[in-house]
């Protein structure tokens, strides 16, 4: 089936339900005056003839009914719908009294001659419907006759045809009714979806600040219309992200680059001894090295956060790891006369490279950051459903409002120093990317002035099946 | 010995075939595949360097077609650094998989590891440059007639150099070789061990063996 609008559909739905139960409940009411209307007739009919049937028994003999017949008259004549015809028994059947202008004769060859009340409905002929009740009856005489009596119903025929008029000029001004307020009904509960549609149609990723109104929606389209803003707030977040890290990655490119033209432009302006060519192609030389290290670094960010990557994960020791990241730092730890202390060991299922580089990122950034003569401690715990490795160093501290955004890509805390230092600025968010994939998280925990503690938290390596 | 370079980048092309030739190769370029596979049918070359992005017939269908014809060794150089590219590079029969950026020092180090695959140089028992003797086996090392004493980072950084004498080193290949850390990162740890290496090995004599290449990295040799 074609797919419809869907106040149509159920307008449509809606009034062809209606349409059926009127027509039900018209056709109940007709059959139920019809069946009402005859037993009324009937009802009239069998007092009329316990009167006509009195009045026979009271003394009137054959002769009297034709001679006299005044008290049945009487009993007849006042509804000009009854029709009496009396006639007597065998062997000479003559119409002793015929009371109105209906011609019954005929009839009376329908009805077996009987004690009991007969009835028959019959058509006149000029379509009006006519019920007739017969009986035999004994006079006071002895005699019997026999007594038909017909009820024109031309009225209730009338009353019938009316009520069906009314029914049938009715019925479409009914449909129709209920029809447009089904529409009316169903238009008014979807306009929201046309609130919602004319958003969407306005969303773009340039413009991803507006919301729908969530206030009046009903129930279940105000959940809906939540979930859509949340989904919006999240894209919102990450266009966002993203157009901050195109802005903040062209920045840290900007400056190399301007250095390295500027070096080049002013050594080629003038004739200068070899010597200083060299001098300026070798700090080129580390200035590019930097450059390629953020490429790097980027290209290593992308293939991790990308949910293609596919990394096979095989268990690994995390202190086995530690020791031998904590062994290529030991030259520089003891240049500034610190020490490294392990602790604990639990196993975790990752990628031994990564867990390697994400291990060797917090302990450069750790060595660098302690006062000289202390301790940076490693330190592997298994907390219930959770592995942790943290890197723990006293020093000046973090303060509470860097913490959040610590692990975004070019955060700096200071924005001169660390670049001086030669960092890329993407350490801390290679390490968050590795977490993630690993299915676990960094955090940072840090007391300006005491001690700063970084932790890798994953998922406790059971046996199960692993991505 | 003649290699060949395929890359479309003229500077890549001009400073590859700079760097090779004065690293004693013979070095002939082509800017397209196609120009690529007809210079490869017309002289033996011991080693292509192949680039994937090229006009007209990408890398991977000049090394379909270098494979079906011949046995040359491939080395393919690609920006394309995802695991599944060097995975169909390699399974597409390359010999190496370099991603760029690169150093050039490493760059040349493959190609000798890629060459010397051939050939069979018999790895000496005992290491020498000028008076330095370096013996793996025994682990000891001496200048002139003076032992060295070493830790064992120390000796392992010292026989890598000499191994590799002549060959700079860069940094991060220092870290793969010695520490077996097969990605950057960020410590000082090499200029820390030349610079105590240096003043065990070299502060004693009048010749200095180890060289620092400021920006490219450490070269051991003898310098007249």
């Amino acid at each position: 089936m074609k797919a419809s609008s869907l106040s149509m559909r159920l307008g449509l739905t809606v009034s062809l339900m209606g349409a059926g139960l009127v027509v039900l409940l018209a056709t109940l009411a007709y059959l139920a005056l019809t069946h009402e209307l005859e037993k009324l007739a009937r009802k009239g009919l069998e007092s009329k003839m316990e009167q006509i049937q009195h009045s026979l028994a009271l003394g009137l003999d054959t002769r009297d009914i034709r001679a006299r017949p005044h008290s049945l008259m009487d009993l007849v004549m006042g509804h000009d719908n009854f029709y009496l015809t009396i006639v007597g028994t065998a062997p000479n059947e003559a119409v002793l009294l015929s009371i109105g202008a209906k011609p019954q004769e005929p009839l009376l060859t329908d009805f077996a001659p009987s004690q009991n009340l007969g009835y028959l409905n019959w058509d006149d002929g000029n379509g009006n419907q006519v019920l007739s009740a017969s009986s035999l009856m004994r006079l006071a005489s002895g005699e019997r006759v026999r007594v038909l009596l017909s009820l024109d119903r031309r009225d209730d025929q009338a009353l019938l045809s009316a009520y069906l008029r009314s029914t049938v000029i009715a019925l479409p001004l009914l449909l129709l009714l209920i029809g447009i307020g089904a529409w009316w009904v169903v238009q008014r509960g979807l306009a929201p979806l046309q609130q919602f549609s004319r958003v969407a149609a306005k969303v773009t990723t340039q413009d991803l600040t507006r919301r729908l109104a969530v206030d009046n929606l009903p129930k279940e389209l105000g959940e809906l219309a939540q979930g859509i803003n949340f989904m919006l707030q999240r894209l919102d977040g990450g266009v966002q992200q993203l157009s901050q890290f195109s802005d903040d990655l062209a920045h840290e490119l900007r400056a190399p680059l301007t250095n390295l033209m500027g070096k080049a432009q002013v050594t080629l302006s003038r004739e200068r001894p070899p010597q200083e060519y060299k001098a300026v192609l070798e700090s080129s030389t580390e200035e590019m090295e930097r450059l390629a290290r953020i490429v790097s670094d980027m290209l290593f960010l992308a293939q991790v956060s990308h949910p293609a990557a596919r990394v096979s994960f095989a268990p690994v020791s995390l202190a086995a790891e530690a020791r031998r990241v904590m062994e290529l730092f030991a030259l520089s730890a003891e240049d500034k006369q610190l020490t490294l202390s392990l602790d604990g060991d639990a196993s975790v299922h990752g990628d031994r490279l990564m867990i390697q580089r994400a291990i060797s990122n917090l302990l450069s950034n750790a060595i660098r950051h302690t006062p000289h003569a202390s301790t940076v401690s490693v330190r592997v715990e298994t907390h219930g459903q959770q592995v942790s490795l943290s890197v723990g160093n006293p020093g000046p501290g973090i303060e509470a409002q860097h913490l959040p955004n610590l692990f975004e890509r070019f955060y700096r805390v200071d924005s001169s120093r660390a670049r001086s230092e030669g960092g890329t600025g993407l350490g801390l968010a290679i390490v968050r990317s590795i977490m993630t994939l690993h299915q676990g998280r960094a955090e940072v925990s840090s007391e300006p002035g005491d001690f700063t503690v970084f932790r890798l938290v994953f998922p406790l390596h059971t046996n199960a099946i692993c991505p | 010995m003649r290699i060949l370079v395929v890359e479309d980048e003229q500077k890549t092309a001009a400073y590859l075939q700079q760097g090779l030739t004065e690293s004693g190769y013979v070095v002939d370029c082509a800017a397209s595949g196609v120009d690529g596979l007809h210079l490869a049918a017309q002289h033996a070359y011991e080693l292509v360097i192949l680039d994937v992005n090229l006009p007209a017939k990408d890398g991977w269908e000049v090394l379909e077609q270098l494979r079906r014809d011949s046995s040359q060794r491939v080395m393919m150089l690609t920006a394309r650094g995802r695991l599944a590219d060097k995975i169909k590079g390699l399974d597409m029969g390359a010999d190496d998989y370099l991603v760029k950026p690169f150093e050039f020092p490493e760059l040349l180090a493959r190609v000798r590891t890629l060459l010397r695959r051939s050939e069979h140089i018999p790895v000496p028992e005992v290491f020498q440059v000028s008076d330095l003797e370096l013996d793996p086996r025994r682990h000891r090392a001496y200048r002139g007639t003076r032992r060295i004493d070493l830790t064992t980072k120390e000796f392992a950084l010292l026989h890598v150099l000499m191994r590799q004498s002549g060959e700079v080193l860069t940094r991060t290949q220092i870290i793969s070789l010695v520490w077996d850390m097969n990605f950057d990162c960020d410590t000082n740890v090499v200029e820390v061990s030349i610079s105590r290496l240096r003043a065990k090995v070299d502060d004693q004599s009048d010749v200095k063996l180890i060289h620092t290449i400021r920006g490219v990295g450490y070269v051991l040799e003898a310098r007249q």
